[in-house]
């Protein structure tokens, strides 16, 4: 079998007194969408911050446990910044930084090195249009990033998020404050990039797991309840009974 | 204030009740304004009457030339530039190392018991009185240092005073910087430096530059931590040469130069002693001034 | 495969190194202070100084050439008779000026009103002296018939409007803090403006305000030039507003210039300005303790 892209073994992960995640093993294969699904406050962000190391900067997180991506355990990796870059990483409120259209998708190329003007353009073009945006703001690349709408915003954090070729999108609840038809949008963007790239998608609309993913693991209060194909998930036929109560709105 | 619905249309007839209440709410109104008024208009009465006071020396000449005739004459060249060479040589000393060490403090260090204490010792090193500065320049410069009493002690003894206050507003400016912007960096593999040079920096401008104007403002100001550390009730130095004085020279300024004409030297004609305080208040206020319009011009221009 | 060009990575850790170096330096500075002051006038603060005479005698008379004593009572009792006068009038005036701000006012005129106060702040001490000296002065004197016009009335005059910025500021920021669902529910019940500050907003606001006034104790315990030139030169306790005082900041001011190096009087000269740094030392402490406190409520 081939080897997975993430594998997520026994991760514990404490906040002072509180433990956010409780002993989760987990993998993701190459090219899937995998879905992670649970109410509020069962660590799903966590799992994802401790992927691309940025819970390094949570004051106060105890980790335990592996995180390997490709193979390699991302504690042992002496760079970083270039894990962060093999992972693009969208988070739920949209953010634009306080800069140029352009310089925001340039960014991260610009910092990793890139320097030329010929291959940014084409860089910042390419990902623009990945992410659905480009029709929208061509002609006005200069303008502030902070002034676009929330669902442009978020369309752009995408674009950034793209912008220094990830093997691995996650996408942190990314519809929570944006607007319906713009979700229908990047769910499009979404279906033409796991050609390219795995996605590894939390959200907290069941329906939109249901509409998008491979596979569906279900995070409950820290701990890995169930994952299983999609289609296994939201039948009647699920390994665990709560997961069948929560996809049903039984709680939530 | 009565609602404007409550006698419009007849719609809430005025009671008595509503009517002794609205009273109550200008008197206080009215209590409040006068306790305001009462602190600024001395203030405007005083200044105008310094200004009026001075009007008969004030020219460019004063600024030009030197005191002369024991300082019972002549214009206020020396202690001027003296002024100048003591608040740009603190400024240029104390503003990067404030800035960057909160920056320190602010981006980079771990939030512990070590960095409150430091965050308190800041606080209150902004609260020192002006006379303990001058006991530590005299201690630390002018004798462990040995520097002398020369500008350069004078100057290092300014920059440690205005330090706390500059990092304390640094701080405030890279903490308004929301973090969101900085995660958004960071999860796109750019390193702290990186992020804070061209996202954190660039957007705090406008506070560590407010923050460090005012201390300018101070720096001209203050008395006691020169007077024992470098600055002196008279040198003769050539009027017009911007470079009259050396690192290592003693200096007039000011802010000494006021008080020694007016408590010092008997028979100053009394334009005299006016015309100093104005020329240091009206350099301190414009430097204000420029600090304040500088932060309205930021806001305007915030881009978040 | 793009990489950051090598230079640009030294250059990086380089100033990473810099900035570690500013932050630890900041540190230095701060504790530095107290060390240099504390190290001139230990010398005589532990072997020869009477503490008891120190802090329990009137009498000042570090230049005698028969008997020298170094009691700095009068001179406490100088800086305390002072700050108190500055106190009674800043306080209720600055906190009735940051209420006006806060509460009755908007827009333009509270843009204006807080501009003069930063304004006001911005004034050196030597200037604020100077006014003592040239308007307070003869002021004093001619609307209290008195044959001299420098005195605690006039020290206590300049200090308040001195320590009103600060009292102001701090103020503000503490009404600030209390919520607007306060003073919406009170409103809502249908007091006035008034009763809502009166009844909701100063019992709410209370750690701050008194924060704000611990503050301006500060700022004038503190404060040397101003007293320097209008408080006179009397060292003794005074009995009435119209004496004239010495403080402990003018003390040092006045006599540090005369003092050899390394003489007792000069280091007693030091040894004031520890005690002088121990008490806005203190006030600061227990004021930003308050401070801190609300902010981050």
């Amino acid at each position: 079998m081939r080897q997975p892209m993430v594998r997520i073994n026994n991760v514990r992960v404490r906040y002072g007194h509180r433990e956010a995640l409780k002993g989760v093993s987990l993998d993701v294969h190459g090219h899937e969408i995998l879905a992670i699904i649970g109410p509020a406050q069962s660590g799903k962000t966590t799992l994802l911050k401790t992927i691309n190391r940025t819970i390094d900067d949570v004051p106060g997180a105890v980790l335990s446990g592996t995180v390997e991506v490709d193979g390699e355990n991302v504690r042992h990796m002496t760079d970083v910044f270039a894990l962060r870059r093999k992972i693009g990483m969208v988070a739920p409120l949209p953010v634009g930084l306080p800069l140029s259209i352009f310089d925001n998708v340039a960014f991260a190329p610009r910092m990793a090195g890139m320097r030329k003007r010929s291959e940014l353009e084409q860089r910042v073009e390419r990902c623009l249009r990945q992410a659905a945006l480009w029709d929208e703001v061509k002609d006005r690349l200069d303008s502030l990033g902070t002034r676009l709408s929330g669902g442009q915003q978020q369309r752009l954090t995408i674009a950034r998020a793209l912008s220094h070729d990830p093997e691995i999108l996650c996408l942190d609840e990314f519809s929570i404050a944006v607007d319906p038809v713009t979700t229908m949008r990047i769910e499009d963007v979404l279906k033409e990039l796991r050609h390219r790239m795995t996605i590894i998608l939390v959200t907290n609309l069941v329906q939109q797991a249901r509409r998008l993913a491979d596979r569906t693991a279900f995070l409950l209060n820290g701990e890995l309840v169930e994952v299983n194909r999609t289609e296994t998930v939201f039948s009647n036929a699920t390994a665990d009974r709560r997961t069948y109560d929560y996809v049903n709105g039984i709680f939530g | 204030m009565i609602h404007p619905a409550a006698t419009r249309d007849g719609m809430f007839q005025a009671t008595a009740l509503t009517r002794r209440k609205a009273r109550t709410e200008a008197i206080a109104r009215s209590v409040f304004l006068a306790m305001t008024l009462l602190l600024v208009i001395p203030l405007i009465l005083i200044v105008g009457y310094l200004i009026y006071q001075a009007w008969p020396i004030l020219s460019l000449d004063f600024l030009l030339r030197n005191p002369r005739n024991g300082m019972r004459a002549g214009g206020v060249w020396a202690p001027l530039l003296g002024t100048l060479y003591l608040v740009v040589l603190s400024l240029v000393i104390a503003t990067p190392i404030g800035v960057l060490a909160a920056v320190f403090l602010n981006e980079y260090a771990r939030e512990s018991w070590f960095t409150r204490v430091v965050n308190l010792a800041v606080v209150n090193l902004a609260g020192v009185p002006s006379i303990v500065h001058a006991l530590f320049g005299l201690g630390a410069f002018v004798l462990f240092a040995h520097l002398g009493k020369s500008i350069i002690a004078a100057s290092l003894t300014l920059a440690i005073m205005t330090l706390p206050v500059i990092i304390a507003s640094t701080k405030e400016a890279l903490a308004a910087v929301p973090i969101a912007f900085r995660e958004a960096c960071w999860n796109v593999g750019a390193t702290r430096w990186q992020t804070i040079r061209h996202i954190v920096l660039p957007n705090s401008i406008g506070g560590i530059l407010t923050g460090v104007i005012l201390q300018v403002s101070r720096a001209a100001g203050e008395t006691a931590p020169i007077m024992f550390t470098g600055a002196v009730f008279f040198k003769a130095i050539r009027e017009g040469n911007p470079f009259a004085y050396g690192l290592f020279d003693q200096c007039m300024a000011l802010s000494m130069h006021l008080f020694t004409i007016s408590t010092q030297v008997p028979n100053v004609p009394a334009a005299l002693p006016y015309g100093t305080a104005v020329v240091l208040l009206g350099m301190v206020l414009a430097v204000n001034a420029l600090a304040i319009v500088v932060r309205v011009y930021l806001r305007a221009r915030k881009k978040w | 495969m793009v990489t950051r060009r090598r230079s640009e990575i030294v250059a990086e850790s380089a100033i990473e190194l810099v900035i570690r170096l500013c932050g630890i330096s900041a540190i230095v500075f701060v504790f530095g202070i107290f060390f240099f002051v504390f190290r001139e006038g230990a010398g005589f603060l532990f072997h020869g100084l009477n503490l008891r005479e120190f802090f329990g005698s009137i009498e000042w008379y570090p230049t005698s050439e028969s008997h020298v004593r170094y009691g700095v009572l009068a001179l406490i009792a100088g800086t305390a008779s002072v700050t108190m006068l500055a106190m009674a009038i800043a306080v209720p005036f600055g906190i009735g000026a940051a209420i006006f701000i806060s509460e009755f006012c908007g827009g333009r005129l509270r843009e204006t009103v807080k501009i003069t106060i930063e304004l006001l702040a911005a004034i050196p001490s030597v200037v604020w002296g100077f006014i003592g000296l040239t308007v307070m002065n003869p002021l004093i004197i001619r609307l209290f018939h008195v044959p001299i016009g420098l005195n605690v009335l006039n020290g206590g005059l300049i200090l308040a409007l001195m320590s009103v910025p600060v009292i102001v500021s701090i103020g503000e920021d503490a009404l600030k803090a209390v919520p607007d669902s306060y003073r919406e529910a009170a409103l809502a019940l249908g007091v006035t403006r008034w009763q809502m500050v009166y009844r909701v907003l100063l019992p709410a606001a209370k750690n701050g305000l008194l924060a704000a006034a611990l503050l301006g104790v500060g700022r004038a315990v503190g404060e040397t030039m101003a007293v320097l030139m209008a408080t006179g030169h009397a060292v003794k306790i005074p009995t009435s507003v119209m004496d004239s005082v010495r403080t402990l900041t003018a003390t040092v001011a006045a006599e540090l210039g005369e003092a050899a190096v390394g003489s007792d009087h000069y280091q007693v000269l030091f040894i004031i300005g520890i005690l002088l740094f121990s008490i806005t030392f203190v006030v600061n402490l227990v004021a930003d303790l308050v401070v801190r406190g609300i902010r981050a409520r």
